[in-house]
């Protein structure tokens, strides 16, 4: 039994405590320009083949999981002899002061695009995305570990934030080489929200008093949210769910490529600049009061009143009163930051470095990655990268593509999470299949291939 | 040849990297180990009790005999209020149910000759007859006059002997209402056969019944009878033809009664009023002096019936059997006589009352409240008409409304000294042993502020019961060592006024090993000990501007596996 609910427990554990990003991250991707789907991170990016058709939800399928806080190693250690121990004082001590449980899912509902007169790329693409972001404070975990007791007369600021979004994409994108050194792209992104949840820049204090132990809580919290709440759940099979609703925004990605050299070429994209307004079902709750409890007051027993407890719960009720509003809001989306250099070994490979960089709750999250990539034949590549984000150094991705008439593709930026998820704090996958027309010659494709790789 | 083989060399190592990447997975089974239990030790700080005591939370509650009050400085005394006596009318003068019963002499002879000549259809009236009752109020008054109320029962049965029709006037010349004399006429019909029975209930609500007889005598009046005889058959009128006349009052009340109740002895049995503020107080624990205690008797009265009133018992009690008597020197009360209304102010109820205090007692008053007493105990020996019968036109008058009254308050102005003055008491408690075993640690920390000018100790005493004999074993103390917890705030010693709160905060902590030591507590004895301000040397003044801040919190260190 024992063995059971420890089993469960490092399964739970396993799928809280990953994630990290925020939205998307393609650091292993970023130079794998054989994928179509390349584009999403760098939209400078020239497909090697002059129509690629992506297969209705296969072309790209991409999950993310993680957790910025800890790996499950860390609270979970070997030993002393056959078995393993809980050590929170040391997941405690790898946390930072905030910190991120994330979640993402991305399918291409449909995705193609042509090159033509040799320099122009176009490409449309229709993408469901969601992510899940939900941040908790050091402050909060080490309170609840040590005790209030063990912090006295200090404000502890348990400041929870959670983003829920849900919505569709529809990009059409263009890739012009400029010269034979610089290649620019951009993508134009029209927004449709389904579902948001939006609750960011919270505060919550709690503080005991170092004198009489008296509680004094302070909150300002502010929660919008989109497509919950009474009405939406009956319309969720209905057209109005997934194409009359009126939360709508725009984004853009932008992206450029220079061959400096032979041997360098230099990159640089922003992702996912842009917004949405969300009108439909929207609820606004917000709470700013102040509750204070120092100990019962037993007078009220003494005059007969049995009624203290009422009274505490409704000063309670009253300090922490959620008004609501239905009103549109905007929200932004998790805008992305890349920067490359390749430098090429060979004519089939090259190493990378790419730094990144992701924009949440006003502060920007970075990754650096050193890659390898490798043009085996004219049909399969691969790529393996080292990536530092997260405060954690254990990521190493992978990727591969065969390409043919169809081509199969499957990219992790951390394999080792697939093998040993207690060790890593992020994880992630995005697979698909595309099929892939004229494609150059061998040789031609080479010389592709040596611009791609550079 | 040699960059094809440098090639080589870097792809493969690409290759090894990316095998590298996948060569960890049987290191996930190290996971699947079971894992050991941890211990969580949080320390927990929790407010428990914020309150803010003022004069009122502490020394009066649950008790409707006493309140505390304040004057126009805001000087406090406490008030015990109880109730001497009460009658009522049924207390003074009672009505028994009673019957009067009255026999028509036989026909004189001329008479029967005369109605026996006369024709079948004539009348023929006999002479009056009157009968003189004597109304009994069961020696407890000689009414004058009186006046029932709705409800008195008052009836007639008649029985006739005449074998012939007949009416019966019944006439009381001296029951008046509206200036009316009470008359009721029954008709007799004879059919046949003897005798003829007519039964009557009669209303007299409202009539004055005259009982003096024209001023020569009480409780009597005549009830005169009227009989006339209708031929009706040709059979002849005897010499022995009569009427039996029952006339009854029952459930009798009235509304107002005139003339003398005698010299009933009033006297209640012996009765307490409750003493709440020296509840829980130890005996013999300590001194306890007020300046000024005082007791005040109020009387209301609306019989007009001279009373007099003497104290047989007046003292205070602890039981159970401590008396603390008190002397009453004041010769308003020895007796007390009290006043009533007269006849003029019939209806309305005259007011009075008398002190004592510790000039009118020999001090015996303050000595008796200064034993703190749980009771105070009273009888009172009261006579109607000590007297005698009052002197015409004088009267006793009681009406159905009539009450008489006294009350009794006592009065502790809190002016004064206490010293060492001990409340206890003993409470269940015990505690959850998983709770017990889950705290490494306790410490509880009163911070209190103090406005009255009273030292102030506490402690509180974990036991259990090891025997009958010893039901009361001290485990350990909350308080160790004893301490004061409240020291007094301070006193301008001219006035007896608190000038200045104090605040102290105390600290107690459990360990493991006090822990233990309690883990089997039945009960707690709280015990309160108080001085007041400067050892009790200084008399002092409680106002109700006083108070009392009280917060305690804990601080605990829990030990738990997790």
């Amino acid at each position: 039994m024992q063995y059971k609910s420890i089993k469960y427990f490092t399964v739970i554990l396993f799928v809280l405590g990953f994630v990290n990003t925020k939205a998307q991250q393609d650091l292993t991707l970023y130079n794998m320009p054989a994928i179509q789907q390349s584009m999403y991170a760098n939209p400078s990016q020239m497909p090697q083949s002059k129509i690629n058709i992506g297969l209705p939800v296969l072309s790209s399928v991409y999950f993310n999981l993680g957790n910025s806080g800890f790996r499950v190693t860390d609270l979970i250690k070997s030993g002393p002899g056959d078995s393993n121990h809980i050590d929170v004082n040391n997941m405690l001590s790898k946390l930072s002061k905030s910190n991120y449980i994330s979640q993402t899912l991305q399918i291409d509902l449909l995705s193609f695009g042509i090159r033509l007169f040799e320099k122009n790329y176009f490409s449309f693409s229709i993408v469901e995305k969601e992510y899940i972001n939900f941040s908790y404070p050091k402050n909060f975990l080490d309170w609840v570990w040590q005790g209030n007791g063990a912090f006295l007369g200090q404000n502890m600021n348990f400041n929870f934030g959670l983003n829920v979004i849900h919505y569709r994409e529809y990009g059409i994108g263009y890739v012009r080489q400029i010269s034979d050194k610089l290649t620019v792209g951009g993508k134009l992104k029209y927004l449709y929200g389904m579902e948001d949840i939006s609750a960011q820049n919270n505060n919550f204090t709690f503080n005991t008093d170092a004198t009489d132990y008296g509680y004094t809580t302070n909150d300002n919290v502010n929660v919008n949210t989109s497509g919950f709440g009474p009405g939406t759940g009956s319309n969720f099979q209905s057209p109005d769910y997934w194409l009359n609703r009126k939360n709508t925004g725009m984004a853009v990605d932008l992206g450029a490529t220079y061959k400096l050299n032979d041997k360098f070429t230099f990159s640089a994209s922003l992702i996912d600049l842009g917004y949405i307004n969300w009108r439909s079902y929207t609820s606004n709750y917000t709470s700013n009061g102040a509750f204070n409890f120092d100990g019962v007051d037993i007078t009220q027993f003494t005059k007969g009143d049995t009624n203290a407890f009422n009274k505490l719960t409704d000063s309670a009720k009253n300090a922490f009163n959620v008004k609501t509003q239905h009103k549109s809001y905007t929200t932004s989306l998790p805008a992305q930051v890349y920067l490359g250099a390749n430098y090429k070994l060979s004519e089939k490979a090259n190493a990378g470095l790419l730094l990144y960089g992701q924009f949440f709750n006003n502060i920007l999250v970075p990754a650096i990655s050193a890659s390898y990539n490798l043009k085996l034949t004219n049909w399969f590549s691969v790529s393996a990268a080292y990536t530092i984000m997260n405060r954690d150094a254990t990521n190493v991705g992978v990727g591969f593509a065969v390409t043919g008439p169809v081509q199969f593709y499957l990219v992790t930026d951390n394999v080792i999470g697939f093998f040993l998820p207690q060790e890593v704090k992020t994880v992630n996958v995005r697979f698909g299949v595309n099929l892939c027309f004229g494609r150059k010659s061998p040789k031609a494709a080479s010389d592709s291939t040596k611009a791609s790789f550079q | 040849m040699i960059l094809l083989a440098k090639r080589r060399v870097k792809d493969g190592i690409g290759i090894v990297s990316i095998l590298f990447a996948l060569s960890f997975s049987s290191c996930i089974k190290d996971m699947q180990r079971p894992i050991a239990s941890a211990q969580y030790t949080p320390l927990l700080a929790a407010p428990v009790v914020n309150s803010t005591l003022g004069v009122n939370n502490l020394l009066v509650k649950d008790n409707k005999n006493g309140s505390i009050q304040a004057d126009s400085n805001n000087f406090l005394s406490l008030i015990y209020r109880g109730r001497l006596f009460s009658l009522v009318a049924n207390n003074i003068v009672k009505i028994p149910n009673q019957i009067f019963t009255y026999t028509t002499p036989g026909l004189m002879p001329a008479d029967t000759t005369v109605f026996n000549t006369l024709p079948v259809g004539s009348s023929y009236p006999l002479p009056m007859y009157t009968d003189t009752v004597a109304f009994t109020t069961n020696n407890t008054a000689a009414i004058d006059s009186v006046i029932f109320e709705p409800g008195t029962g008052f009836s007639i049965d008649i029985i006739s002997q005449f074998s012939q029709n007949a009416t019966i006037t019944v006439t009381i010349p001296h029951a008046k209402k509206n200036g009316v004399s009470f008359t009721q006429t029954f008709n007799l019909i004879y059919t046949g056969s003897l005798p003829v029975i007519v039964v009557g209930n009669l209303n007299v609500s409202g009539y004055t019944f005259d009982m003096t007889e024209g001023g020569t005598a009480t409780n009597e009046f005549n009830i005169n009878y009227s009989i006339t005889l209708q031929k009706s058959t040709n059979t002849p009128a005897q010499l022995t033809d009569n009427a039996s006349m029952s006339i009854g009052f029952n459930n009798t009340s009235f509304q107002k009664l005139f003339g003398y109740i005698e010299q009933p002895f009033l006297s209640p049995n012996l009765d307490t009023v409750p003493i709440t503020l020296f509840n829980n107080t130890v005996p013999g624990g300590g001194t306890f002096t007020l300046v000024n205690p005082q007791v005040r008797f109020i009387l209301t009265n609306s019989y007009g019936v001279p009373i007099n009133a003497t104290f047989n018992t007046l003292m205070g009690y602890n039981p159970v059997a401590s008396d603390y008597p008190v002397t009453v020197v004041d010769p308003k009360l020895n007796p007390w006589q009290m006043p009533y209304p007269t006849i003029t102010q019939i209806g309305q109820s005259v007011k009075d009352s008398v002190s004592i205090s510790n000039a009118n007692t020999n001090n015996t008053l303050g000595a008796a409240i200064n034993h703190t007493p749980k009771f105070f105990v009273y009888s009172v020996n009261a006579q109607a008409n000590p007297n005698g019968k009052p002197i015409a036109p004088n009267t006793n008058f009681v009406l159905d409304t009539s009450r008489f009254i006294v009350d009794f308050q006592i009065t502790l102005p809190l002016w004064g000294t206490a010293s060492n003055i001990m409340l206890m008491d003993t409470i269940p408690f015990s505690f959850s042993q998983s709770t017990l075993n889950s705290v490494d640690s306790l410490l509880i920390r009163i911070n209190a502020t103090n406005g009255f000018p009273v030292d102030m100790g506490f402690q509180a005493y974990f036991v259990d019961s090891i025997s009958p004999a010893l039901r009361y074993n001290v485990l350990d103390s909350v308080v160790s060592p004893y301490q004061v917890i409240l020291p007094s705030a301070n006193v301008d010693t001219n006035t007896g006024k608190v000038n200045m709160a104090v605040n102290k905060i105390s600290d107690f902590t459990f360990g493991k090993a006090r822990m233990n030591k309690i883990k089997n507590v039945k009960k707690l004895i709280l015990k309160g000990t108080f001085v007041t301000y400067n050892n009790a040397k200084t008399n002092v003044k409680m106002f109700s501007t006083y108070f009392m801040g009280i917060k305690i919190g804990v601080l605990a260190q829990l030990q738990t596996k997790i």
